[in-house]
């Protein structure tokens, strides 16, 4: 787990301005999650066009691991289709936070990728 | 006798432990506390020496293991002023309100309820779900600038036939304390009763429940130096008399046929099946501990530490949720860093060795309310020192680079 203070600085340095926050106004598919235990809200925007997610962004009143992996995942996302995107799976982003499920701050980190789960189950039925 | 926190420190092993390469700084009272040698010693002894199950074998042991538990029920209820046939063992006071919402729906359901916005999940949902369930109007007051309740909202409210009126004495989130005998003397001038949801009180200040005069009252065991899973419900002997226990069995009945049974006298008529005797003997060696200490003592020594926390702030950066006076926060105070999550804020002092609590603190309405979705909070105990929160303020700061 990032645990040392080194490296919860270079997050904090890193996702301070995450890339991809914003709103997607022609979004096909828009998608939230909340951990009310946290407090964390967490919203994934998606536009799909041709067979792929051609954009992703995400708003939300969050952490910074839960607005880390939210930016992290709207990347991964890009480009690629719903099947390919399904296949995203926990490990793939509790990886980069040298996280597991027992970690402490697992839940805002896996909160994103609920939401997109959540959106591309959306899009899957439109 | 003279309050030394240092000699405290010596009865808390916990407190010498290394956590991340760091001593450890406990300031997540508010959530539990930890135990001294006395309570854990007593638990043992229980078990090693006593352990039998009481009030119904007609032996020595079952009859010394009675006689402790009585004992310990007696600590307890003069601990907060109470005869010992007012008070009911539970396992915390999330229970004891439900068990009220619950109790007083299926008696006398008195429709209109009063509650506030300042209240732990726990003195809201159980309500919540009585009024929908059975009818009635359940009305969330607010807070005042001093960040504690508004008495004319609540005296508005019983003007209008409020019948229960429940609240919490201290804050979980702003360490505020609510002026309860004032409110207990409106609810009980507008005929309404007055219910004390006292888990962040009864550990910290001198408490009787014949000054307050509370009609019901919850709190934890584990709040107050005590072990998990025993909690106090105080119930006006008057009142109790009327309930009907809830749960039924072993232990509440004096005698039983195949078609009627005589219920036992109260408390035990309220605490079927076998009781948690380790948790009472446990949490009447935590009272002995905070008598011997005394509370007044514990009070001032928190006092302190708040406003030593308060005064080496650097308000730049840290916003701080409640009135500006320290002398108004029992023993806890919530906080936001500008810029930086409370989630990330708690991660990063665990990292130099320093438990806080972080996020919507089960009062979500009240967090909302400040104008933030989660929080930072700091809680202070007896073993508390001003070392711990220099290294707090230490912390702090280093973090003002991080952003």
């Amino acid at each position: 787990m990032a645990g040392n203070i080194n490296e919860l600085q270079d997050l904090l340095k890193r996702f301070k301005k995450p890339a991809n926050y914003g709103v997607i106004d022609d979004a096909n598919a828009v998608s939230e999650e909340a951990d009310y235990s946290c407090g964390d809200k967490v919203k994934i925007y998606l536009k799909f066009e041709n067979g792929k997610i051609v954009n992703a962004m995400f708003t939300s009143e969050a952490c910074l691991f839960c607005n880390a992996s939210a930016s992290l995942i709207t990347d991964l996302v890009k480009g690629k289709s719903i099947e390919e995107v399904s296949k995203l799976g926990e490990s793939d982003i509790l990886r980069v936070f040298k996280a597991d499920h027992k970690s402490p701050r697992y839940r805002c980190i896996v909160l994103p990728l609920k939401a997109l789960r959540k959106a591309l189950k959306d899009l899957k039925e439109k | 006798m003279a309050f030394d926190p240092y000699e405290v420190r010596e009865d808390f092993p916990i407190l010498k432990k290394t956590v991340n390469g760091k001593s450890l700084v406990y300031f997540d009272n508010a959530a539990t506390t930890q135990k001294p040698v006395q309570v854990v010693e007593a638990i043992k002894d229980y078990y090693y020496n006593y352990n039998s199950n009481v009030l119904r074998s007609i032996n020595t042991l079952s009859s010394q293991a009675t006689d402790l538990y009585i004992e310990s029920r007696r600590k307890i209820a003069r601990f907060i002023g109470a005869e010992e046939d007012e008070i009911i063992f539970n396992k915390n006071t999330t229970e004891g309100l439900n068990f009220l919402a619950e109790n007083l729906a299926h008696r006398t359901w008195r429709s209109s309820v009063v509650t506030s916005i300042m209240e732990h999940h726990s003195n809201l949902l159980p309500w919540r779900r009585i009024v929908s369930e059975k009818g009635g109007k359940l009305t969330v007051v607010g807070m005042n600038d001093e960040f504690t309740i508004n008495m004319e909202a609540v005296e508005k409210s019983l003007e209008e036939g409020c019948e229960i009126l429940t609240v919490t004495h201290v804050s979980n989130v702003l360490g505020t304390s609510n002026p309860v005998k004032e409110l207990s003397r409106l609810a009980h001038k507008h005929g309404s009763l007055f219910i004390l949801d006292a888990a962040q009180s009864i550990p910290h200040i001198p408490f009787n429940v014949k000054e307050v005069d509370p009609d019901c009252m919850a709190f934890s065991g584990h709040k107050m130096l005590g072990p998990t899973g025993i909690g106090v419900l105080y119930v006006k002997r008057s009142m109790l008399e009327d309930m009907e226990p809830r749960e039924l069995g072993g232990g509440m009945v004096k005698t039983v046929t195949s078609e009627t049974q005589v219920y036992e006298d109260i408390p035990f008529r309220f605490e079927a099946g076998t009781p948690n005797i380790e948790g009472v003997v446990g949490l009447a060696a935590a009272v002995d501990y905070l008598s011997k200490t005394g509370l007044k003592n514990i009070a001032e020594h928190e006092s302190k530490l708040v406003k030593h926390f308060l005064d080496g702030l650097d308000k730049s950066t840290i916003e701080v949720y409640g009135p500006r006076e320290s002398d108004k926060y029992v023993g806890i105070v919530s906080f936001n860093f500008k810029g930086i999550h409370p989630h990330d804020v708690a991660q990063m002092l665990d990292a130099d060795g320093i438990m806080i609590r972080s996020g919507a603190l089960c009062a979500e309405p009240l967090v909302n309310a400040l104008g933030v979705n989660a929080v930072a909070r700091v809680s202070f105990y007896l073993y508390n020192v001003f070392e711990e929160v220099d290294r707090l303020h230490e912390s702090l700061r280093r973090m003002k680079s991080f952003i």
